[in-house]
């Protein structure tokens, strides 16, 4: 942690010497174990990836370069290369600063010091339990594909304003599908989590969830087009939530024009049981940090109370521009545009933190018993291809089951529920659960919607 | 550089692995983003490591650094044995096989290296692009972006092969949001080719910008679909992607011997109508540059589906072993701290005879489907559903292409849609991405997919009523 300091201190003070009139340094360190696996250890990996990315401002032209190298000449390489495209760049009028306020937020639970020191060896001897665990089930079952991962991230910030900054965090993720075979039918289930410790992960209960639901969905069909209610399961409305707020309720994409929420601040967007707030310090939260990915503290930002729109998510940039503070929301997550995910490839935009829908008073069984017909989803895929921007969801159905007269019944997949989420959260939500679950940096409970299209055979 | 790979495979070997390999990549990108007529970032991006892969008891064992000390290198030979060794524990009992020695070098044709080309001259291109696309005041935002990378990839076996293969890619991408009568809607698409520089200097970028301003305008405007199954044409740009998810995920090797896809089992089993082929092929014009897998497996041209009949799945070495069969070079690797896995290159479908016209004659009431501004897709290989978005599409009545309709998803049964594919057409467009590619296991890969337009008899759109 201290090397990474002085190299982003080398860089900082080698890009002043090239003519940067500010200059920045993010420097991260990646330490991560992964395994995957079927009925047996598919593969195993550690691999570590240090990099250095320089933002450099020659009168208020930004520049930006990267390096995975952090030996001197990596670092001095990334440098020069960010002075030299600042002096090729426009100037930016509204470029403010780096920031200039320094500290960092009380955040609990962002490292693990038991995980930090996982090896592969115990990825393993988890593994095989889970193997077993599914195979001794019932005949009919297989784990049919599986993964589980750990991780150390270290990060530091150094910034010409005299900012010099460093964290470290820990995190776990497990992944499980489990296939059900009987007499030529197929079914398959998913479950997964992603926690900040190994030992928050609740593996044999999800895996026999997906045992379970992956026999039954053995006779799972489409239905024929209709229109019902759909209660979505919670970790699959956390990742709806995923799609539908994170690039548009930030700052950059409302002072853009690319969002759906410009000129909403102060109006009534969702239902009256609708709240969210962006939680930058929640304890163990999958993006807790006691600083952003530019040295602001993360803090607590209401972002919908009582279905009026509070507040975007703001950096230092975007910030500056509608003259308040950052709300500590600059991140450097995410797949760059060559598929590059390693944080210090990417200069900070604003994105949500932990993004919390807040709970309601219902269990998730009472939801399903006060539905007279309808359809409760479990898991999906394609959700993520919604139109944050026309507000239109579309979730083709992998494991779902009907509802009844308030009970489960047949199971359903390959079917295309439809809608448009703005409606959903301001009129047709009409019950939300208190079974809190996370997809990533997201948490919901799980929802009932009124109704919705169901587009089927 | 050979020389360090040369020494850790020879590492490996004394350490007790029966098979290893080591891969070197080198990753130089440039990017410029304009937002609404003004330069938001300008960067370049460096990156460099190198992995070894160990085969040790039928087990595999990987460990990467980008640390190119020796010291740290060999530290992740016996890392990766480590992993190897702990990982007999429940041994895939994996074989690769023999294989003749191979050396070779084979690299991306340029004209200009991209890196050759000052900052000033790609933002210039980049600005005017951009603001071709602000055509009224109905576009709230367009969002440009001009990339060019380098990915220069060396690999080392212990069986003694050498291959270093260089790619080259150049693009640009648009994004266009319009609002209208208060909603929105956004359209976005891209065009980049295996190329230096002069693909981004000879093209009218101004045109395509604003092609898709105009794109937006209209869809804004479109009604949704309604929703329900229906008979379609599926476009070049889409169909690649309709094979891509409702086909060839199911192919991969890995899937297959694994049992989780439901194309398990059923080869030389008759899957769709006679004039169906699809072809996985490493190098064709428009689609990315595969030449060689990550494993050092030639990629050629692989026949998965003749003429409706199931013919051929994708294979590593490994899976080709467990099946039977010839590797087919699909063993690709995100970038040196990842494993390589099964993978498509470019996937495409043959042409047969039909005009756009002669495919929409017998359409009473369905729709034409788009690629441009669709977004990707997913499939459960396991479960078999498969789902991908659209880009605003039109609807078809009585055999005539009408009005347009705003695009939506859409999603079909592995097994079930290719069945229902009754006409192909005689074009063929195939086209890849600088920007994007396919996830699987947490890796991205960069396919390119295509083929004619194609009249598929039944499939699912989501809409509103």
């Amino acid at each position: 942690m201290v090397q990474l300091l002085s190299l982003g201190e080398r860089a900082v003070k080698l890009a002043l010497k090239w003519g940067a009139t500010e200059a920045e340094a993010y420097l991260s360190r990646t330490v991560q174990n992964y395994l995957s696996f079927h009925e047996k250890i598919e593969s195993g990996k550690a691999s570590q990836l240090t990099g250095i990315g320089v933002r450099a401002v020659v009168d208020k032209k930004i520049g930006f370069a990267s390096s995975s190298s952090a030996e001197s000449k990596g670092i001095e390489n990334a440098a020069k290369t960010a002075v030299s495209i600042a002096k090729a760049s426009q100037a930016d009028p509204d470029w403010p600063s780096f920031p200039k306020r320094k500290g960092r937020a009380k955040a609990v639970g962002t490292f693990d010091k038991r995980t930090a020191e996982i090896e592969t060896d115990t990825l393993v001897r988890k593994a095989v339990e889970i193997i077993d665990f599914v195979l001794d089930r019932d005949s009919r079952l297989a784990p049919a594909r599986g993964s589980l991962t750990t991780g150390t991230v270290t990060c530091a910030i150094v910034n010409s304003h005299g900012s010099e900054l460093s964290k470290s965090g820990t995190y776990a993720a497990f992944s499980i599908r489990v296939k059900a075979e009987d007499a030529g039918k197929k079914g398959t289930s998913d479950e997964g989590w992603q926690a900040r410790s190994w030992r928050e992960i609740e593996f044999e209960k999800l895996t026999e969830d997906a045992s379970q639901r992956a026999i039954k969905m053995l006779d799972a069909s489409p239905i024929p087009n209709t229109k019902a209610s759909v209660i979505f399961a919670s970790d699959l409305f956390a990742q709806i939530l995923n799609v539908m707020f994170t690039r548009t309720i930030n700052a950059e994409a409302v002072q853009k024009g690319r969002s759906p929420w410009i000129g909403k601040i102060g109006q009534q967007i969702a239902h009256g049981n609708f709240d969210v707030v962006d939680d930058g310090t929640m304890k163990s939260g999958f993006m807790s940090w006691g600083f952003d990915d530019e040295g602001v503290p993360q803090q607590l930002t209401p972002v919908i109370q009582k279905g009026v729109l509070k507040s975007y998510l703001y950096d230092t940039y975007t910030g500056a521009k509608d003259k308040i503070a950052s709300t500590g929301n600059a991140t450097r997550r995410g797949m760059g545009m060559f598929g590059l995910a390693n944080p210090y490839t990417r200069t900070p935009t604003p994105a949500p933190t932990n993004f919390v829908l807040k709970p309601g008073d219902a269990e998730r069984d009472e939801m399903i018993e006060e539905t007279q017909e309808g359809l409760y989803v479990v898991t999906s895929i394609g959700e993520w291809l919604s139109n944050p921007m026309s507000g239109m969801l579309n979730a083709t159905v992998t494991n779902a089951f009907l509802v009844k007269n308030g009970e489960l019944s047949n199971p359903v997949k390959g079917v295309i529920v439809s809608g448009s989420f703005f409606d959903m959260i301001r009129n047709t939500i009409d019950l939300i659960a208190d079974d809190t679950r996370n997809a990533a940096n997201f948490y919901s409970p799980s929802v009932r919607v009124r109704e919705m299209s169901i587009a089927g055979r | 550089m050979e020389d360090v790979l040369a020494k850790l495979v020879d590492e490996a070997r004394r350490l007790g692995a029966s098979y290893s390999e080591a891969r070197f990549q080198e990753i130089a990108t440039s990017a410029i983003t304009v937002e609404n007529g003004l330069l938001k970032t300008c960067e370049s991006d460096s990156l460099r490591g190198i992995g070894v892969r160990v085969l040790l008891g039928g087990s595999w064992g990987y460990c990467s650094s980008s640390d190119l000390e020796l010291s740290q290198l060999r530290k992740i030979v016996r890392r990766a044995i480590k992993i190897a060794r702990s990982s007999r524990k429940r041994s895939l009992g994996a074989k690769v096989g023999t294989r003749r020695t191979i050396r070779d070098k084979a690299r991306v044709q340029t004209r200009i290296e991209p890196h050759q080309v000052p900052p000033e001259e790609k933002i210039r291109i980049g600005i005017e692009a951009n603001k071709a696309a602000m055509i009224s005041d109905t576009i709230k935002n367009a969002t440009t972006r001009l990339g060019t990378f380098t990915d220069r990839r060396l690999f080392v076996s212990s069986e003694g092969s050498n291959i270093e293969v260089q790619s080259s890619m150049a693009g640009l991408q648009q994004l266009s949001v319009a609002a209208s009568a208060g909603k929105m809607e956004r359209v976005s698409d891209g065009e980049s080719q295996c190329a230096g520089f002069e693909f981004i200097q000879e093209k009218d970028w101004t045109k395509f910008c604003r092609e898709m301003s105009e794109l937006a305008t209209k869809a804004v405007d479109a009604h949704m679909p309604a929703p329900g199954t229906f008979e379609v044409i599926a476009d070049p740009d889409l169909i690649g992607l309709i094979l891509h998810e409702a086909f060839g995920h199911a192919s991969e090797g890995d899937l297959v011997t694994t049992k989780e896809s439901v194309l398990q089992g059923k080869l030389e089993a008759a899957l769709a109508g006679p004039d169906v082929t699809i072809y996985d092929q490493g190098m064709i014009e428009g689609g990315y540059f595969v030449p060689y897998d990550d494993e050092g497996t030639p990629k050629s041209q692989t026949t998965i589906v003749e003429n409706g009949t199931l013919k051929g799945y994708l294979q590593s070495r490994q899976t080709a072993m467990e099946m039977h069969k010839e590797p087919t070079g699909n063993a690709r690797a995100m970038s040196f701290d990842n494993h390589p896995i099964v993978r498509q290159t470019n996937y495409y479908m043959k042409p047969r005879d039909y005009s756009l016209e002669e495919l929409a004659e017998d359409i009473e009431n369905g729709y034409y489907i788009k690629g441009r501004g669709a977004g990707g897709g997913q499939v459960d290989v396991g479960g078999g559903t498969f789902t991908f978005a659209v880009g605003p599409s039109f609807l078809i009545e009585k055999g005539e292409i009408g009005e347009m309709v705003r695009g939506t998803t859409v999603s079909g049964m592995v097994l079930e849609t290719l069945g229902t594919i009754d006409a192909v057409g005689k074009d063929l467009k195939i086209s890849t991405s600088a920007f994007g590619g396919c996830g699987k296991g947490g890796q991205m890969a960069r396919v390119g997919h295509g083929g004619p337009h194609v009249r598929i008899g039944k499939i699912t759109l989501g809409g509103q009523a």
